[in-house]
């Protein structure tokens, strides 16, 4: 890929706090214009990778780059990203108004009308002080100021926080038109899946400051299935035409969370098949959150299960 | 160069108190202290410029704060953060000093000090401009060294990057306090005390400055 | 246009576009030759990426459904290229056994599915 269709790449980053490692060897890119969700429980290193990213921390080893330019130490293309981040707030007493105030001397393109108007379709007055404002207010507060920011890229930490259904679909609604009008990219870490399965085009699972799992959204859709097979089914049968996330042995059948290999492998039957359907994001999600054991000490337990019963 | 006012005023909101506070007791100080004001031989003076000086960098410097974080994270350049860091530094410096300056230089002090019947005064008036510009001298000393304190304090090598300069310039900085050594030194003693002393200022300076790139926030 | 989507369901959303829009063809409440939304418009009213609603139009335009016209737009495909007898056959036989599995499932017979299916022509036709 050349350098105009990467907007962030991260090569082998890791990041360690005194001996512990919270991000280990991650490496991925985005290109303009997608929605970037980064799943994962809390505490498995999405903060810290937003904040490698947007020239927040320094990485350990490897590097973040934005628009091909190293993301530490941060350079001066800094404004062309608004982030919303965790532990960040503006001090007791900041009005509305000098939040957008900032904000609109770090980038000329930044949008007046579309900043008012979204604080007063949410009942904020710019003239409102940031210790009057309810959680969610803050919070809407300082996704306007990223989203009118004219920034290429947006980066944000759990952006619904503290934000009702209604806001949480205005917000993610307007990320996908920045995204589609002007090309706009995003980073988004969130744990309500539901919402990223709304608006998402890539997902990526970090566990244990790893990536589990990085693809565009849509292939998952297309590749994914939970299938029922006959319990006597070995792994081997399947793993040539597909990649097992996990599976359990259910009274008499085989049931598996599986990733075929291409969207052309997904229209052929497996010997005995029982059923099939398609798994949601959230589905996968807990589906790759599940210990991972290798194929035969999966079916010794599957054995063992069965001699209990 | 070109100043942003928002984060201008943004960064100067945190020492707005301060500089209220700093401002009137200089003045009230300047225009009452009945002695003829001799910078290092006033105890008062020089702790209230370090103190001055400290409160600055510690109020600019709060890195583990929220809304340090936050305003580090709105994308402006560390150059453009770190100039406004400084522009809010020598306002507050000259805010306290300016009307102190107009004070000495008008000259009101001794007009005042004269009514209230101050032998010393007119006759000592010309001796004390000397006192604004030391005073000046010792807040550009010690506030490169204050700033780079805090901006070291929050780097993620801040282990191995050991404080031996800083107690090489705060021993120094007490020997200045030694008033004897300034007063009744030699010149040579003097001379490169005074030498030794904006050298490694103005080391620390560009450290700082250095520094101030790679500094993390919000860990 | 109006379509819902189903974010949750697993299903692609490309595929539930051309779904939508399949029936749409089929009820007859687009005709042949009418234009449908731009890539850009549907995009925004689905708030889904327009890649997404690329690659519908292309599958329906695969599928002989639709003409993609460079600049012009997308337009409903005036004569719909039949698809071989055998591969007709197949397709229909597949959504046949459903059809029957769901109907033994559910208690009916096959009268009644005959039935269903003659009422169901009767109102598609009668919107056209």
């Amino acid at each position: 890929m050349t350098e105009s269709n990467i907007v962030m790449e991260t090569i082998d980053l890791t990041r360690d706090f005194g001996g512990k490692v919270v991000l280990e060897d991650v490496s991925l890119t985005v290109g303009p214009g997608e929605i970037l969700a980064l799943l994962g429980p809390n505490g498995v290193g999405k903060s810290t990778l937003l904040k490698l990213i947007s020239g927040m921390l320094m990485p350990s080893r490897g590097e973040a780059r934005l628009w091909g330019e190293s993301s530490w130490p941060p350079s001066a293309e800094m404004y062309r990203v608004a982030c919303v981040l965790d532990g960040m707030s503006p001090p007791y007493g900041t009005r509305v108004s000098e939040i957008m105030s900032l904000k609109s001397c770090v980038s000329h393109r930044f949008d007046w009308k579309l900043a008012t108007s979204l604080c007063e379709q949410h009942q904020i007055s710019t003239a409102s002080r940031w210790q009057t404002l309810s959680k969610g207010q803050k919070r809407w507060t300082l996704l306007v100021a990223a989203l009118a920011s004219g920034a290429d890229l947006l980066v944000l930490d759990e952006p619904a926080d503290g934000l009702d259904v209604a806001t949480r679909r205005e917000l993610y609604g307007l990320l996908r038109e920045q995204s589609n009008d002007r090309g706009v990219t995003s980073i988004v870490a969130s744990h309500i899946i539901a919402d990223v399965e709304r608006v998402a085009d890539d997902v990526v699972i970090l566990a244990n400051g790893r990536v589990r799992l990085h693809s565009p959204l849509e292939q998952l859709r297309d590749e994914v299935f939970e299938v029922e097979l006959p319990i006597e089914t070995d792994h081997s049968v399947i793993t040539p035409m597909a990649e097992v996330i996990f599976s359990r042995r259910a009274n008499d059948a085989l049931i598996a969370v599986i990733r075929f290999r291409s969207l052309h492998l997904a229209e052929q039957e497996f010997p005995g098949e029982i059923s099939r359907h398609r798994v949601s994001l959230e589905d996968l999600y807990l589906a790759y959150r599940q210990p991972q054991q290798p194929p035969a000490q999966a079916e010794q337990q599957g054995l063992a299960n069965e001699r209990s019963h | 160069m070109h100043i942003q006012w928002p984060l201008f005023f943004w960064i100067f909101r945190s020492l707005s108190l301060l500089t209220l506070i700093s401002s009137s007791l200089a003045t009230a100080y300047v225009l009452l202290h009945d002695n003829p004001l001799e910078f290092f031989l006033d105890v008062n003076a020089v702790v209230f410029v370090i103190s001055h000086s400290f409160l600055i960098s510690l109020l600019l410097g709060r890195v583990r704060s929220e809304s340090f974080a936050f305003l580090y994270s709105q994308g402006f350049s560390r150059d453009l953060l770190w100039r406004h860091v400084w522009l809010a530094t020598l306002t507050s410096v000259l805010a306290t000093w300016v009307p102190c300056a107009v004070l000495i230089l008008t000259p009101l002090r001794s007009q005042f000090q004269d009514w209230m019947q101050n032998p010393w005064f007119p006759l000592m008036a010309p001796a004390e401009s000397r006192f604004l510009t030391r005073s000046l001298l010792f807040y550009g000393m010690l506030l490169p060294i204050f700033h780079y304190e805090w901006i070291r304090s929050s780097m993620p090598f801040r282990g191995r990057v050991s404080g031996h300069l800083l107690v090489i310039d705060y021993f120094v900085c007490g020997l200045f306090l030694t008033e004897r050594l300034w007063y009744f030194g030699t010149d040579l003693a003097r001379t490169s005390m005074f030498l030794g002393f904006i050298t490694i200022s103005a080391i620390l300076g560009l450290f700082g400055y250095w520094l101030h790139k790679r500094l993390e926030v919000g860990a | 246009m109006h379509i819902s989507l189903n974010h949750h369901s697993g299903d692609p959303l490309y595929r539930q576009v051309v779904e939508a829009i399949r029936l749409r063809i089929a009820k007859g409440e687009v005709e042949a030759g009418e234009q449908l939304p731009s890539i850009r418009d549907l995009a925004a009213q689905l708030q889904i990426n327009s890649r997404t609603v690329v690659k519908a139009y292309e599958e329906l335009d695969r599928a002989g459904l639709v003409v993609m016209q460079q600049g012009r737009g997308v337009f409903v495909a005036s004569n719909r290229a039949a698809l071989p007898a055998n591969e007709r056959r197949k397709r229909l036989h597949e959504l046949a056994v459903k059809l029957l599995v769901e109907a033994t499932q559910v208690g009916s017979n096959l009268d009644e599915v005959i039935e269903i299916i003659h009422d169901t022509a009767n109102e598609l036709e009668t919107k056209k």
